[in-house]
């Protein structure tokens, strides 16, 4: 079954707390950051605290990821190489603005799995594409590796590059967004949405939410718990929508049986590319568990 | 060589390492939870220092509700920079 990646919430490494509170709200996934959330004179604590975390604490069925610091840091490489070892699958690339940095990690991640008697490939990585160069290479990134799972859009530093100031009707962002969910669906990875800042905004936040649902994302990021059960209901197919597709699904199964070619479903025509989104929505409920 | 790491707040733990040449482990924890679970925190301590091959010094623990976890990595954190470890240094 496809994995749900429909909230990806950012949580600092920096306090023991955060570890086993965060779980508590059930995002799909949590990104753990040793990266801007951690001031430059607790880099080392907060990947020891992730290390010892990661091998005590059961997380059951949320996805863990690591934001690293880039590997041109003083930290990046030490991160990947602790982290891994301590049991970490899915890391976080931030900044990645051309194949070439996901090729450099996947170089490293190579030597760290064989080191440690890690099956080669087992860890994953979510490239994160934070600047105007990073999105006219998504393709290029994402299809740059098998480790690659995701790619997640990062309007912060993007827009800063870019010398504009982020909107609420995020225009400053159109073009960078429909091309990462482009890419993404060509190179068959999920395509993450960009955090939304302002917490106080919750109308804000699940306006820009449901675009990105329209526009193609598989989720987003989020920085704040509240933010998670949002972005769920938003992600989630609804009642109605899982009972049309399940007509759907069923109408063509019978159509199929009886050797009829073109079939009607509440009055709509219901041809191939119909019954795959039925069926893709079915996978959907099924691993959100809306359905059994 | 001393080294500190941690922070006197809630659930986490403040943890100084003074390393020396003998004299073996002496561990301190002034904890208002160690009547029921100073075995379990002392055994976190040694874990660690244990895993980092360190067999002389003074550590002392002042903790605030922290899990062993954190006691652990605390520990390590600070057995590294008694060690004087450099940021790009495990």
């Amino acid at each position: 079954m496809k994995k749900l990646r429909r909230t990806m919430l950012f949580c600092p490494a920096s306090e023991p707390k955060m570890f086993y509170n965060t779980p508590v709200y059930h995002p799909d996934c949590i990104i753990f950051d040793l990266e801007d959330a951690v001031a430059y004179a607790e880099k080392d604590s907060a990947r020891d605290l992730l290390c010892e975390a990661v091998k005590t604490l059961d997380f059951k069925d949320i996805e863990i990821f690591v934001r690293i610091n880039p590997l041109y840091t003083a930290f990046g490489e030490t991160d990947v190489r602790e982290i891994v070892k301590a049991g970490v699958r899915n890391i976080r690339l931030p900044m990645c603005e051309t194949a070439e940095d996901v090729k450099k990690l996947e170089a490293l991640l190579t030597e760290v799995e064989k080191e440690n008697n890690i099956d080669v490939g087992a860890v994953k990585v979510q490239c994160a594409i934070e600047t105007p160069k990073g999105v006219l290479n998504a393709l290029a990134i994402a299809t740059a590796s098998p480790r690659v799972v995701s790619i997640s859009f990062g309007a912060e530093d993007y827009t800063r590059i870019l010398g504009v100031d982020r909107t609420k009707t995020a225009k400053e962002l159109a073009y960078a967004r429909s091309y990462i969910v482009l890419a993404a669906s060509v190179a068959n990875v999920d395509a993450i949405d960009t955090v939304w800042s302002d917490v106080s905004d919750i109308e804000g936040f699940k306006a820009e939410v449901q675009e990105a649902k329209i526009m193609g994302f598989s989720g987003k990021s989020c920085v704040h718990p509240a933010q998670v059960k949002e972005v769920h209901k938003i992600f989630t197919p609804s009642q109605e929508e899982v009972e049309k597709s399940l007509r759907i699904i069923e109408a063509a199964k019978e159509a199929e049986e009886k050797g009829i070619g073109v079939i009607t479903v509440d009055g709509k025509m219901v041809d191939v590319p119909v019954i795959q989104k039925a069926e893709r929505i079915i996978s959907l409920a099924k691993a959100a568990k809306v359905l059994k | 060589m001393v080294g500190t790491a941690g922070f006197e707040r809630e659930q986490d733990c403040l943890v100084k390492v003074t390393l020396k040449d003998t004299g073996g482990l002496n561990i301190h924890i002034n904890s208002k939870l160690k009547l029921l679970f100073g075995k379990q925190m002392l055994e976190a301590v040694k874990d660690a220092a244990n895993e980092l091959k360190v067999e002389n010094a003074d550590i002392e623990v002042s903790e605030f509700g922290s899990l062993d976890f954190a006691i652990r990595a605390r520990v390590k954190t600070a057995i590294r920079r008694a060690r004087g470890a450099k940021y790009e240094e495990a």
